[in-house]
């Protein structure tokens, strides 16, 4: 069943909706549903009966109202539908979806973070990413700060409580032999500003609760300060470990919603740096995932290999690991004949080295059985989290945004996408494997059709301002789909920059698989799931 | 005892070393006090004051009972050993009745779940 | 006068013993960072004398002027004496290791009793920095610490018996002396192994260090500890792994014995082997998780070491 003739089921279950088909290739939707807010929950299960997953939720001020909207697709191949929901400003409040997606949970809290939307029958209405206490929404247009009225002071206090309830449970709570422990902010396995609030008993978890927040910077509202060109800089900085990629992903949303065409030469390069990049990216994770099992050595082998691709990437862009190379319609310099040269020879010598550290660790025993049968993500789990990329790939998720919606240049290449059965931590450690050889294969065949021509778009576009409009486009990351919603207003600013970040989804599960572990499995599904701070916090 | 005079002499000595090493790390090292350092260390975070000496769910009352039986055997089996090659069969036939009841013991333990840690 | 001659024995051996103790654990410090470098590709210490040599030496000045941070809400008596008891063990076990046929301090007939029992306190020390330190990663790692070593005490005492029983003697020269032609790894292969499986556990090396699995529950049962209370535990730790490669030495790899060489150079020559194997076992595996090393503990290396037990016994038998 295609989406064109799911419009029928929509209007079934919400007979008011309005239904709309705009033009996939600009937008990135399918199909974009407008309903009322008591529809939409009924309209969500319908969602999920069909075997979508909820791949974005996301607040926009329209000044006058607020609109949430939910962006359902599928795995396998892409069929995005957007669903907008319009509350007013006096009574924002809208269902709750997080009971039939799970997901939801920490997008509508984000949500209603930063907005001051309210989701109603929430599970856990508390703050994710700004402080505990606090009562600003900054994503509002026209924010100010300005102190607390009268009716914040009131929601604070429920706030407080619901805090109390959650973050310090009182030791009436606790049984003599469960406590609490820290695992983050400054943590040695934790790679970054996360915290996790175990609650243990003994060397068992009974629950994990994520604090998120402490590498916030904004980057959604730094979108709508500045223009389409000042987002550059920031697009390397959200997942840094694979900066090309989240450069595309940018790229690839302005030049879809202006029409911009891109030269061969550029796609070409663009994918090949993209791909070192993820091969950058995976072996930075195949060293830390090691020392997080406690094995020292594999992370010094990692990073000489690594450095030789930012050497090469150095050589591409002039920067090593927060790239800004691309640009609207090409990318920012050529590549010279000795990058390709290079190039080749480090496939070769890449090649070599993963089959080392396949013999060094594949078969390892103690790698073995500290992975195998570790943290089970199953299909459903994925699907209900709206996990993506090499995580969802090991539960067997066939979902890789560069073959379920290809950018052009990946369809002239052969590769395939390597799946796990179990889901357990082994498996996303021989996914990942693999997707290194894949991308090499990637590398090697855009190498040897590296066309000539130009490498920017001519003439280069001069003002950057996409027609008004709703626009999502996604691109795989290096830990799986990195989405951009961008709501243009057809100024020069952008209206609304939504990123969604793989690792925020990804993290989400946490507390679903880590139950009834101990402490060990819990750093070793930390690190087979491969987090990067700045992406989930954004 | 007199085997042994020479050993409390060393631990005097190695109490008295290991007293002047601390004594000259007294004398080095600076010492400025701020209320966060002193802090306990958890992730960060700001710890509960409590003392945390809790009572861990490890089964360690069953894994100490059963080191100790396995400690009582070794007892009896060190001196055993060391006259195994005189004594007669008789002797070693003993112990291995003896080993023989433990390992009953222990198979029970085994099958029981008491070796499988939690 | 003869008790003052006996006071200078007694100094000088004191001097020697601390003296050997201090240069060995400045010289594994220095081994384990130049084998770690060899193994990661990459050079180790090159700046301080030769190859790095005095590198330990300018760390170790520098722990001493490392201040000494003791925070709040300890509990004080074990938490300060934790340190020095980690200290006391390793150093007094030295004085019965005969490194030459008659280089030794005390001659005990009951010298390898003298070992375990003193090694076995080193879980005290442990439990103590864990359980005093108010912290709730060392007291985790207290409690791994005392969970393991109860587990691996076993295995290790039961795997060298079939030894007492071929030598029948417990005096270490007696265990040595015995091996003058055949060395008992030979006879003893399965307990060899078994013991050397036991003393990694023992002596928290890598994939046993879960007391330390710093990328769990930081530095576990020294966690808050600094400057040179730190450097005891890290002396002790390193001393101790001296020792049960000695131990194995004497048990397994006939002490000192061997064609050509003098006494003492084999006998060195044979632990630091043996302790380099300890450093490429650490650089080269996953740590191993908790309830997996117990199941390794109680499941395996025990019902292995009766059944070596008794098939060494029958063997004598017959």
């Amino acid at each position: 069943m295609t989406v064109a003739n799911f419009s029928s089921q929509i209007s079934e279950c919400a007979p008011s909706a309005q239904i709309e088909t705009p033009d996939f290739s600009k937008t990135g939707h399918h199909l974009t549903v407008t309903v009322n807010r008591d529809q939409i929950a009924a309209l969500t299960q319908k969602f999920f009966d069909e075997q979508f997953f909820l791949e974005s939720l996301s607040g926009v001020d329209l000044i006058e109202n607020f609109q949430v909207t939910y962006h359902f697709n599928r795995f396998k191949k892409t069929e995005r539908v957007m669903v907008r929901v319009q509350v007013t400003k006096e009574d924002p409040v809208v269902p709750t979806v997080s009971h039939i997606f799970p997901s939801a949970n920490w997008f509508e809290r984000e949500a209603a973070e930063f907005y001051g939307m309210k989701f109603k029958d929430h599970p856990n209405p508390v703050r994710l990413i700004l402080p505990e206490f606090s009562t600003y929404h900054p994503l509002v247009k026209g924010y100010k700060d300005e102190g607390d009225s009268a009716k914040e002071v009131q929601d604070l206090i429920e706030l407080e409580e619901a805090i109390q309830k959650l973050i310090s449970p009182t030791v009436g709570q606790l049984q003599t032999k469960d406590y609490f422990v820290n695992m983050g902010p400054q943590h040695p396995s934790t790679h970054g500003l996360l915290r996790l609030l175990l609650h243990m008993k003994g060397e068992r978890i009974l629950g994990v609760d994520p604090v998120l927040g402490y590498a916030h910077r904004a980057d959604e509202k730094m979108a709508e300060i500045g223009n389409y060109l000042q987002f550059w800089p920031n697009t390397g900085r959200i997942d840094y470990l694979c900066a090309m990629l989240y450069n595309w992903g940018w790229a690839n949303v302005v030049e879809k919603s202006m029409g911009i065409e891109v030269p061969e030469r550029a796609q070409h390069i663009r994918l090949i740096v993209s791909e070192l990049n993820r091969i950058a990216s995976h072996l930075l994770w195949l060293g830390t995932f090691l020392l997080d099992l406690g094995a020292f050595t594999p992370f010094l082998y990692t990073f000489a290999d690594r450095e030789k691709i930012v050497d090469l990437l150095e050589m591409a862009s002039g920067e090593r690991i927060t790239f800004v190379y691309f640009t609207f319609g090409g990318v920012l310099y050529d590549v010279d004949e000795q990058f390709v040269i290079q190039t080749r020879a480090f496939i070769k010598e890449m090649r070599d080295h993963l089959k080392d550290y396949h013999k060094l660790l594949t078969k390892n025993v103690i790698l073995l059985k500290r992975t195998k049968d570790v943290g089970i993500i199953s299909k459903e789990v994925a699907r209900l989290y709206g996990a993506t990329g090499p995580v969802a790939r090991a539960s067997g998720v066939d979902y890789d945004i560069r073959k379920a919606e290809p950018l052009s240049i990946y369809t002239q290449f052969e590769f395939d996408v390597p799946l796990g059965e179990n889901g357990d931590c082994y498996d996303r450690y021989t996914v990942r494997m693999e997707e290194m050889e894949q991308s090499l294969r990637l590398v090697e065949q855009a190498l040897d059709k590296l066309p000539e021509g130009a490498f920017q778009c001519k003439p280069a576009p001069k003002r950057i301002k996409p027609e008004a409009g709703e626009y999502y486009q996604a691109i795989e990351g290096g830990r799986g789909e990195f989405g951009i919603y961008l709501v243009s207003d057809g100024k020069d600013k952008p209206y609304r920059v939504k990123l969604r970040t793989p690792c925020f989804s990804n993290l989400s599960l946490l507390s679903e698989v880590s139950k009834g572990l101990t402490m060990p499995d819990m750093v070793a599904i930390l690190g087979s799931l491969d987090l990067v701070i700045p992406d989930i916090d954004r | 005892m007199g085997d042994f005079t020479p050993l409390f002499i060393y631990g005097g000595l190695v109490l008295f070393v290991t007293c002047v090493m601390l004594v000259m790390t007294g004398l080095f090292a600076p010492f400025r006090t701020s209320e966060v350092k002193f802090q306990t260390y958890e992730s960060g975070v700001q710890a509960e004051t409590a003392l945390f000496q809790k009572r861990f769910p490890l089964k360690h009352y069953l894994v100490a009972l059963l080191f100790l039986v396995f400690d009582i055997e070794v007892v009896f089996l060190y001196p055993w050993a060391v006259v195994a090659k005189e004594i007669g069969s008789f002797a070693f036939f003993e112990m291995a009745f003896f080993m023989v009841a433990l390992l009953v013991g222990f198979a029970y333990v085994w099958r029981k779940g008491g070796l499988t840690w939690d | 006068m003869d008790m003052l001659l006996v006071m200078l024995k007694i100094g000088m051996y004191a001097a020697i013993v601390i003296g050997f103790i201090t240069v060995n654990a400045l010289f594994l410090v220095w081994m384990e960072r130049k084998v770690s470098a060899k193994i990661q590709l990459r050079h180790g210490p090159m700046e301080v004398g030769w190859h790095g040599t005095f590198q330990t030496f300018a760390d170790a000045i520098k722990l001493f002027g490392k201040e000494l941070i003791t925070p709040v809400n300890i509990d004080k008596v074990p938490y300060l004496l934790a340190p020095m008891l980690a200290m006391f063990p390793t150093i007094l076990i030295f004085l019965v290791i005969p490194i030459g046929e008659n280089l030794h301090i005390l001659d005990l007939n009951v010298g390898v009793l003298y070992i375990f029992a003193f090694s076995a306190l080193g879980v005290l020390s442990i439990f103590m920095a864990g359980y005093g330190s108010n912290n709730k990663y060392s007291m985790l790692g207290a409690v791994r610490g005392v969970a393991q070593s109860l587990a691996y005490e076993i295995p290790l005492l039961l795997s060298i018996l079939g030894v007492i029983m071929i030598c029948g003697t417990l005096n270490l020269k007696g265990i040595v002396m015995a091996q003058d032609n055949v060395w008992f790894v030979l006879y003893q292969p399965l307990a060899f192994v078994i013991f050397f499986i036991s003393t990694l556990a023992e002596t928290n090396r890598a994939p046993f260090d879960l007391p330390e699995a710093e990328s769990e529950i930081i530095a576990g049962f020294h966690t808050e500890y600094s400057g040179i209370r730190f450097a005891m535990f890290f002396l002790s730790e390193y001393t101790h792994m001296f020792i049960v490669s000695a131990l194995a030495t004497i048990l397994f790899l006939g002490g000192w014995n061997g064609p050509f060489l003098p006494e003492p150079v084999w006998f060195l020559l044979k632990v630091y082997f043996l302790i380099f194997m300890m450093m490429w076992i650490r650089f080269t595996f996953p740590r191993i998780r908790i309830d997996q090393l117990m199941t390794l503990g109680w499941k395996i290396l025990i019902p292995l070491a009766l059944v070596n037990l008794l098939v060494t016994g029958i063997v004598l038998k017959l």
